[in-house]
């Protein structure tokens, strides 16, 4: 049973042709089968899964009532904490970290008795656009194995691109659900800043992290996004409104009557051709389904990039302080008793944290320090100040915003690696809507044989999750 | 903007981290190139940072018993990597006065 949307999942249980644990089993065969080459995950829950796949056939016999993401399989990004499983978090530093307690997705989908896979690679504590910077293994794209798939969510969506999971959750910090759904040909949500529960979210950026879905289908992503979304009493950001029930108002009547806004400086700053011509027919074919475009400008897009690799690298540094090694995890090969406590915490850090998280680290304590706040972090602030403006003035004129999710397809495994700056680059249309603490989606466009996936970006305003998960849903109406 | 070796160090030393020796220059060059890049930012005039003030700040009761109240304290002792007691275990941080002659 190939290419199983989480709708299909959901009539199949319900009619009985298929069971939870068939569907459960088919699913580990095919990870078995396919994950030696791709290495999307970091851990496979054979034995938890089939059990709760048992439980929910037993629910489904008795006509028991079933959850939307019952008996439905889900991989999650080794970021989020499981009770009683390991977090790595992608980082040597957690190699041996068992999670204590559910994040709150996770407790939200245990209440659905939804299907956890297992754990999915990542770049070390989330940062990254590759996938490469996970302690453990490069996780490749399943479209072609010599590129990556994006990063830092590159496992969950790499599984879900080889369907070896219908769904997976990610988080996003400035792109890391949206740039590898465009690498890997699938659907991805980064939900409004405080729309989803951060606890049990290992911390990177606290002011930009957020999860979110990951699915083959804008309604999959919608149904993901309802059962995790809503007030957390363990997060103290999240949201205090009600939920928007967005699956079952999924409206393309609505999508028809919107207004579109193309914002002009993510159009003109050299994307691939290939790109540009993708996002053409998208516009096309909404043209010809009623929507109206109209040229925006947010001018100071500009400044994102600078303003995120600031804000993000400071949050870093404070946030991955408190990896010192001696209340979670040991790091191997050092003895603790062979130092005094400072060389202690400096050995371990230093052999624990990969190249990158050290270089973001020490960036971070950089743009800090007492010599340079005001000429860094102060102005990345502004910055972030500019940029929120734009885009609320954009959204008295347009309902929504549609542009590239990043400037090229997939690159190359190991093609930068060797220049950060050129890696951080491909961020550079994903972190606006991060700063402004928007909800933005990455949705596949109609793939050319023999090309690699490109998809486009449709950002919305504050908890309007619904306009974009609409406007998604009129695209895949052919 | 140029970062001199020492300033690396020095930024280290705060981040609880070890640069090799030989690796201050390459960190150096990516520090510039990166650093360089975030200058263009000087181009704008400074504002008031207001959204930081977040309109409603709910505030937790001053209660020990909330209904969230996190009940795992043994487990995340269990889960220390050296213990002694209920304590987690480590190194001399203070060293003997008389050592440090």
């Amino acid at each position: 049973m190939p290419d199983l949307t989480i709708q299909r999942i959901q009539a199949g249980l319900r009619s009985k042709e298929f069971s939870a644990r068939e569907l459960t089993q088919n699913y580990l065969q095919t990870i078995a089968q396919k994950d030696g080459d791709i290495q999307a995950f970091l851990a496979v829950y054979s034995n938890q899964a089939l059990e709760t796949a048992t439980r929910v056939d037993e629910i489904i016999a008795s006509d028991g009532i079933l959850e939307p993401l019952a008996g439905v399989p889900i991989a999650i990004k080794d970021n989020i904490l499981i009770e009683n499983q390991k977090a790595t978090a992608g980082s040597k530093m957690l190699e041996n970290y068992t999670a204590l307690y559910d994040a709150g997705v996770i407790r939200k989908l245990k209440k659905h008795n939804a299907i956890f896979l297992g754990k999915t690679n990542l770049d070390e504590f989330a940062m990254g656009s590759s996938t490469e910077n996970s302690a453990y293994q490069i996780t490749k794209n399943p479209h072609d194995l010599t590129r990556v798939p994006g990063g830092s969510s590159g496992g969950s969506t790499a599984a879900v691109a080889a369907q070896m999971a219908p769904a997976a959750l990610g988080s996003d910090t400035g792109g890391s659900i949206r740039q590898p759904a465009h690498f890997c040909g699938v659907v991805g949500l980064k939900p409004t800043y405080g729309s989803v529960s951060r606890s049990g979210l290992i911390a990177m950026a606290s002011s930009l992290d957020q999860i979110g879905p990951i699915t083959q289908t804008v309604a999959d992503a919608a149904i993901v996004f309802d059962a995790i979304s809503g007030n957390d009493p363990y997060d103290n950001t999240s949201t205090q409104e009600k939920n928007q029930n967005t699956f079952a108002n999924l409206d393309t009547q609505k999508a028809k009557g919107m207004t579109v806004g193309l914002p002009k400086e993510y159009f003109e700053s050299g994307s691939d051709p290939e790109v540009n011509k993708a996002l053409e027919e998208v516009i096309q074919y909404y043209q010809s389904q009623g929507v109206v475009f109209k040229e925006i400008s947010l001018p100071h897009t500009k400044y994102g990039l600078a303003c995120y690799y600031i804000i993000q690298p400071a949050q870093v540094s404070s946030n991955l302080a408190r990896f010192d090694t001696i209340r979670y995890s040991p790091v191997y090969g050092i003895d603790s008793q062979q130092h005094d406590l400072e060389k202690l915490y400096i050995h371990s850090r230093s052999l624990g944290f990969g190249q990158e998280t050290q270089r973001r680290i020490m960036l971070g304590t950089f743009v800090l320090s007492s010599g340079y706040y005001d000429a860094y972090y102060k102005k990345a602030e502004e910055a972030r100040e500019y940029i929120r403006d734009d885009f609320q003035k954009a959204f008295g004129e347009v309902d929504t915003i549609l542009t590239p999710v990043a400037p090229t397809p997939a690159f190359k495994i190991g093609e930068k690696t060797q220049d950060p700056l050129s890696m951080y680059l491909s961020d550079i249309f994903s972190v606006p809507a991060s700063l402004a603490g928007l909800p933005a989606i990455s949705i596949p466009t109609r793939k050319q044989p023999d090309s690699l996936p490109i998809g486009f970006q449709i950002i919305g305003q504050h908890f309007h999750e619904s306009d974009i998960l609409n406007l998604g849903h009129l695209y895949e109406q052919v | 903007m140029k970062i001199a070796k020492d300033e690396i160090k020095h930024i280290a030393t705060l981040a609880k981290l070890e640069i090799p020796e030989e690796n201050l220059e390459k960190f150096s060059q990516e520090f510039d190139s990166i650093l360089g890049y975030f200058d263009e930012l000087n181009s704008l005039a400074p504002r008031p940072i207001l959204s930081i003030q977040a309109k409603k700040q709910p505030l937790r009761q001053d209660d020990t018993n909330l209904p969230n109240h996190f009940e795992k304290t043994e487990a995340i002792i269990q889960g220390f990597p050296e213990k002694q007691d209920r304590f987690a275990k480590v190194p001399t941080a203070i060293k003997d006065h008389k050592d440090q002659n």
